[in-house]
């Protein structure tokens, strides 16, 4: 459903244009429909970045962003099936302004025709959906309700619409334990239905809570992806390594990664140019840029 | 309007055309000659007022009792037009009290030259015009002023530098070159303003400078004086500018690193 | 749409106060703002009524004794020509507060639509209006007028305003601008832009209520400016020709040699009133600036 290939992003960068920073440097990968893809990488790693170019927000320097073959556009059309809930949720509402207002602004675009009644039947429905009381979030200020509130408020507003795709860009990071669980079963009940999501995350154990597809990402570059069991149940980049070393497990002391000694790109026999090399099917991985692979990759 | 073209051609060569009013003397010559009196009340008055103004505010922001009379003193004063203060000053100091001359650059029955009377009897008329200028200006950057270091006082690095147990001297200091940048800015875009106000002012002293001239020049119906004066004034308004824009890259570091490309 | 297993119960949250009615709160308490904007009231009540109630001739009739210093008849004295500086007074207190709205609100227009659309679109559209500005900016305003009148002429003070608020407006268009980039970052805007809404949408329904104290400050430093320069303007000659505006009498006042005369009822009440209008309205503004932003209040 949603196709990456070889999409980059450069900023202009200084006072007068003269630098210009790669934030994500010909990232390929794709999401089909019912899957969650999870997107992992430390901040400024570019997640963020490809997640707002998914959305339209930010446009691509170069390569192509496909939703079920057509261009991403921003425009009424493409929001109709593809929405986006962000990581903190009081920024995603404007003060001065209640919190329902998200909903008016939906109506307001795509079902202007739609009766008060019948609106407010749907809104409440669409509550309902994210596990809130109608009763208790309606007609308040964003500041009155909290975080986790707030955030599901955004998925019930997604919902209004004919929704295809959801990317979710950390939505879980400023949640509690509990309204995490919430809000990723939420996610689980959405992929049944059909939708494909993009999990943004900085969170190994999140991401592989329920994705299907895991995208390594590092300084905009992929450096591992394929189906989430494959890449952490045998990680063949340092950098996946090291993630995955670095998260805490119950009763067991940290131990550093285990190092690598041969680059699996190398050793593997990929040709050159290719970005990333198929160790086995469903499994890619990206040259380990050890000393022994001699030139690094351009 | 087919004369333009020539119009621009010679006004390139500085040649702004013969004035109507004072004919057959030359624009250029005309204004040249009013250029001195003019920058000689600008200058000092917008520079002192700017200083002065900046040290008064800093100092109010931190006493309370300096600040209940600045303030209120200072917004008085911004609110004067630039003419009306300047006929207050020649009615009080000039008509009543008679210690300073209502009018002229100098007197008429002094020969011009680089001699003391001379000199002393132009001081002598230069005062109130550039006192009522001060005046105002400096109620402006006082406030301005005020306000920025109040602002930068409640800001993070302020808090922070006060729980390090820096000397409030440093943090004070500290805060008035950062409140400082805003004011460099500042000074550029009243320059319009100030242009205007030592313009009336010079009507009201019926000091011969540019103010003076432009005054004539419309009463006269001399559209080349006009225009010359009005492109002599943009002239040094868009130098003024371009010397401030190099102080503010001086003072402020940010703009040099922004410059080399890099980010702050 | 999606159906999801039943939803668990929330616990209740107690309502809280309207943002709106806090700032009320706090802006008939604060000192500043009520005598700046009473004395702006009583200035404004005078200039339009006080017309009504003279016996609503021309101002500028000679009427009564020539340069007679102010008594119980004429409140002000009269000019050199035998007219009620008085009559003069409350009437250009009329054109003073008029050129002021026109000038101000034409200037406020102006800068909202070149700072709005420069702050959130950025880009090429961004550097277009700010060369647009710079340019508008450096060139002095008053020399600009001053052309302008001088070749053209100004009957009316309406079209006195139109011209003011033409040139005054880059620095305004500057700082809208500053405060539309730092807004347009937020992620309300970007949510704003999947409802599919467009971009003056977002800039008057979202983007401005979050500066709408901003903005009507802004309004009222252009007002007062607008006033200060019609003013100068005036009083070099380049005013109105018909009718009378505080500008224009000090102007004649100056012609007139009322400082060598000693007429100060000529040439004192105008500049006052402009002073009060303007004062009162910059202590407003630092007022309404308390109300609005917490950290200035005092305790």
């Amino acid at each position: 459903m949603l196709t990456l290939d070889r999409v980059t992003k450069t900023f202009r960068a200084g006072a007068f244009g003269g630098g210009s920073v790669t934030a994500v440097d010909r990232v390929s990968f794709a999401a089909a429909p019912g899957e969650l893809v999870s997107l992992i990488g430390e901040s400024g790693s570019g997640k963020s970045t490809i997640g707002r170019m998914v959305l339209g927000l930010t446009e691509v320097s170069a390569g192509s962003l496909t939703l079920d073959g057509e261009r991403v556009r921003p425009g009424k059309d493409f929001y109709r099936r593809v929405q986006g809930v962000f990581q903190d949720p009081f920024s995603c509402y404007n003060p001065v302004f209640k919190a329902d207002r998200v909903f008016a602004l939906i109506r307001r675009a795509y079902h202007p025709g739609v009766g008060d009644r019948e609106w407010a039947d749907r809104v409440e429905k669409a509550v309902r959906d994210v596990r809130l009381d109608p009763g208790q979030v309606l007609g308040r200020y964003p500041h009155q309700l909290s975080g986790g509130q707030l955030q599901r408020l955004l998925i019930a507003r997604a919902l209004l619409l004919d929704l295809r795709f959801l990317v979710a860009d950390e939505i879980t990071s400023m949640l509690d334990a509990s309204t995490r669980i919430d809000v990723l079963n939420l996610l689980a009940g959405l992929k049944e239905r059909g939708l494909g999501v993009l999990y943004i995350t900085h969170d190994l154990s999140l991401g592989t809570y329920l994705a299907e597809k895991t995208v390594v990402l590092r300084n905009g570059r992929v450096v591992e992806r394929g189906d989430t069991q494959k890449v952490f149940g045998n990680p063949l980049h340092p950098y996946t390594r090291t993630l995955l070393a670095a998260v805490p497990r119950l009763n067991q002391p940290w131990t550093a990664a285990v190092p690598l000694d041969a680059c699996a790109y190398h050793e593997g026999g990929a040709s050159p140019g290719d970005d990333l090399y198929e160790t086995e099917p469903g499994h890619f991985v990206a040259c380990a840029a050890l000393p022994a692979c001699g030139r690094t990759r351009a | 309007m087919a004369a333009v073209p020539a119009l621009l051609g010679a006004l390139l060569q500085g040649d702004f055309g013969i004035s109507i009013w004072v004919f057959p003397t030359p624009v250029g010559d005309v204004l040249l000659e009013a250029l001195p009196y003019t920058l000689g009340l600008m200058i000092p008055s917008v520079l002192l007022s700017w200083f002065a103004g900046n040290w008064i505010g800093a100092l109010s922001a931190r006493r309370k009792i300096l600040d209940n009379t600045v303030l209120p003193v200072g917004y008085l004063l911004t609110a004067m037009p630039y003419m009306w203060i300047a006929v207050i000053l020649a009615w009080a100091f000039g008509a009543q009290a008679g210690w300073f001359p209502l009018s002229g650059g100098y007197s008429l029955d002094i020969q011009p030259g680089w001699n003391a009377d001379f000199v002393l009897d132009a001081l002598h008329h230069w005062v109130l015009p550039f006192l009522s200028l001060f005046l105002v200006a400096l109620g402006g950057w006082a406030i301005g002023m005020r306000n920025m270091i109040i602002y930068e006082l409640e800001s993070d690095y302020s808090a922070y530098l006060s729980a390090l147990g820096a000397p409030q001297r440093l943090i004070r200091r500290y805060a008035f070159r950062n409140a400082v940048l805003p004011q460099v800015t500042g000074l550029a875009l009243q320059l319009g303003v100030l242009v205007a106000g030592a313009l009336v002012t010079e009507i009201v002293f019926a000091y011969p400078g540019l103010g003076s001239l432009i005054l004539a020049a419309i009463q006269n119906q001399d559209f080349f004086l006009l225009q010359g004066a009005f492109l002599f004034i943009v002239i040094g308004v868009l130098i003024a500018n371009f010397l401030i824009d190099i102080v503010y890259v001086v003072v402020d570091p940010r703009t040099r690193t922004g410059m080399a490309g890099g980010t702050s | 749409m999606t159906t999801l297993p039943d939803p668990a119960p929330v616990a209740a949250e107690q309502p809280a106060a309207k943002p709106g009615s806090e700032s009320l709160h706090y802006a008939v308490r604060n000192p500043k703002l009520l005598i700046g904007l009473s004395l702006v009231l009583v200035l404004l009540a005078t200039g339009l009524l006080g017309p009504l109630l003279l016996d609503g001739g021309n101002p500028n009739e000679y009427v009564g004794p020539q340069a007679a210093a102010p008594d119980g008849t004429y409140w002000m004295g009269t000019t050199t020509f035998g007219q009620d500086v008085y009559a003069q007074f409350v009437h250009g207190l009329r054109a003073t507060f008029l050129v002021g709205a026109v000038g101000g609100a034409i200037a406020a227009v102006i800068a909202m639509l070149v700072g709005f659309l420069a702050g959130y679109r950025g880009g090429i559209v961004d550097e277009v209006l700010n060369m647009l500005t710079n340019v508008v900016l450096v060139i002095p305003a008053l020399a600009v007028l001053l052309i302008i009148n001088a070749y053209l002429g100004v009957r009316s003070v309406a079209v006195q305003g139109l011209f003011i608020g033409l040139t005054s407006w880059p620095w305004a268009a500057r700082a809208i601008r500053a405060q539309t980039f730092s807004l347009r970052t937020r992620e309300f805007v970007d949510l704003a832009r999947l409802s599919g809404s467009g971009t003056w949408r977002i800039v008057f329904r979202e983007i401005a209520p979050n500066m709408s104290s901003y903005l009507f400050m802004m309004f009222i430093l252009l007002f007062g400016g607008s006033i200060l320069i019609a003013s100068s303007l005036d009083f070099i000659g380049l005013g109105p020709t018909e009718g009378v505006s505080l500008g224009l009498m000090l102007q004649s006042a100056q012609q007139w040699s009322a400082l060598q005369l000693g007429l100060w009822w000529w040439f004192i009440p105008p500049g006052a009133g402009i002073t009060a209008i303007v004062g009162a309205l910059y202590v407003a503004n630092v007022g309404l600036d308390e109300v609005f932003n917490p950290k200035l209040r005092e305790s």
